[in-house]
């Protein structure tokens, strides 16, 4: 299971590094969409797994640690998941911009020199 | 935790998502934004998967709208072909392969790298964290059971507020860059599919022009009209089961966001923005000052900043509701995440309709600088 999610986390981490450095801008925004997915996982790795142990307390009163899943990278990645979509958000519309005004979609502003 | 063949079966379904979105993404940016659905959608069974409901819903109701919004934004991208062997010189199709090796070694040594360290964390027994702090008084001192919205809301309130701050000043700044926006000269002209359907329209003689697309549209539009006052109805219940099941401000925010989103699909920029007066920016407004004001009022008791209190109340017919202050300050968050996703999701939409409008004389005057 562990290593499931690691090979996981691993292959959405290249793929997002690889797109990262490609020339053109829709390739980085589904680049850093990818890199973010990886992020989150790994954070919430970081918690451990646990399967059947959301945590939502059952009853009232003192919570029991060991039966539910580590809420601290829970809450973490809830508020990393909006802001994500906010910079990819802000990311394509930069581009967007930087398209009308230069008229590629090159990240240099310009096409490469033949 | 013992190996489960389905998580595995899940998982590679995720792998291939993301190669291939890696791979399509230049040619093909439709396929590429189907498969970062697909690996987004991995993602979200896989935090059902262990334990966090609230992030699985957090993330799938985002994940349809980031899509929405990159679709948005395909529509202002350049055509690409694919280039023919032989267009690069030599030297310089030398030079652009050795980048690929490289970028291909640096991405495979980042990839592994993470692989390994997450292997690694995984398989260690956990630390002594602060999570048992929350855990045990989620409760006691936060008044829900859900201890992820406890957290957000209670705990840790201070970095909420911030958080909200930031995705407020995101909103804006889109909606400022956008209103300045000049698409590119090649980008201004119809789309193809919509000339062809025009086209069509035109030489049938007995149809009307656009009569394609909206007898396309028209079950669609009518299931997408007939679910706005349910999505609403949904949002605000996820907002009320937040402290004590999974929901919460974020999801029922974005959750809002999509049923005015729907509205644009389904009757048109036009119909929308004649009917419906949503002002995402008066809603991010209150948003924070409903949060700022929350916390604030616990000065007005002598504690800190952002202190909740809670207590139950007895309201005849319904019976012993929870009243955290908390959840005040959850309505906040929610006010805000409404107001900026549909501030950026309108910013956006509304561009299309430049595309409807001639040309503005200085575009044309530049375009045509060499033809005179």
């Amino acid at each position: 299971m562990e290593i499931v999610l690691a090979i996981g986390i691993g292959v959405l981490v290249s793929s997002g590094v690889w797109l990262i450095f490609r020339p053109r801008t829709f390739q980085i925004v589904i680049g850093l969409s990818l890199l973010s997915y990886a992020v989150n996982l790994f954070i919430i790795a970081m918690g451990r797994l646990k399967t059947e142990a959301a945590p939502i307390l059952s009853a009232g009163g003192v919570g029991d640690p060991g039966r539910y899943a580590d809420p601290l990278p829970q809450a973490l990645v809830l508020t990393a998941i909006v802001i994500s979509f906010a910079t990819t958000a802000l990311l394509l519309v930069v581009l967007i911009a930087s398209r009308g005004l230069t008229g590629t979609d090159h990240v240099d502003g310009r096409e490469l020199d033949r | 935790m013992t190996f489960d063949v389905v998580f595995a079966i899940i998982w590679a379904v995720g792998i291939s998502c993301a190669l291939a979105a890696a791979y399509q993404a230049k040619f093909h940016r439709l396929a590429a934004l189907i498969f970062v659905g697909g690996a987004g959608l991995v993602t979200c069974v896989s935090f059902v998967w262990l334990s966090a409901p609230d992030l699985a819903l957090t993330q799938l109701v985002v994940e349809a709208v980031t899509t929405v919004l990159l679709v948005l934004g395909l529509r202002w991208l350049p055509k690409r072909f694919e280039k023919e062997k032989g267009e690069w010189a030599d030297a310089t199709a030398g030079i652009l392969r050795w980048y690929r090796v490289r970028d291909i070694f640096v991405a495979a040594v980042a990839g592994g790298g993470m692989a390994v360290l997450a292997y690694a964390v995984m398989t260690s027994p956990p630390p002594d964290s602060i999570s048992n702090f929350f855990v045990e008084n989620a409760y006691t001192k936060g008044g829900g059971t859900n201890i992820v919205n406890v957290i957000l809301v209670d705990f840790r309130a201070f970095d909420t507020l911030g958080e909200i701050t930031i995705l407020g000043i995101v909103g804006l700044t889109v909606f400022a860059l956008l209103r300045r926006f000049r698409p590119a000269a090649d980008s201004i002209p119809m789309p193809e599919q919509q000339r062809a359907q025009d086209l069509f329209d035109h030489e049938s003689g007995t149809r009307q022009r656009g009569a394609t697309v909206k007898s396309a549209m028209a079950i669609p539009a009518l299931m997408m009209a007939a679910l706005f006052p349910l999505i609403i109805m949904t949002a605000l219940y996820l907002l009320l089961r937040g402290h004590d099941l999974p929901g919460g401000g974020f999801v029922a925010g974005v959750t809002m966001a999509a049923a005015f989103i729907l509205q644009y699909m389904a009757r048109g920029t036009i119909w929308v923005e004649t009917h419906l007066r949503i002002l995402p920016i008066r809603w991010m407004g209150a948003g924070l000052l409903v949060a700022a004001g929350v916390g604030a009022a616990a000065l007005l008791f002598g504690r800190p900043f952002l202190t909740s209190s809670f207590s139950y109340v007895d309201i005849p017919w319904i019976g012993r509701v929870p009243a955290a202050s908390a959840m005040l300050f959850d309505l906040g968050v929610f006010a805000l995440v409404v107001g900026a996703t549909v501030l950026m999701l309108i910013a956006i939409a509304h561009q299309s309709m430049r595309s409807h409008r001639a040309p503005r004389a200085s575009l044309v005057n530049e375009s045509n600088i060499e033809v005179r």
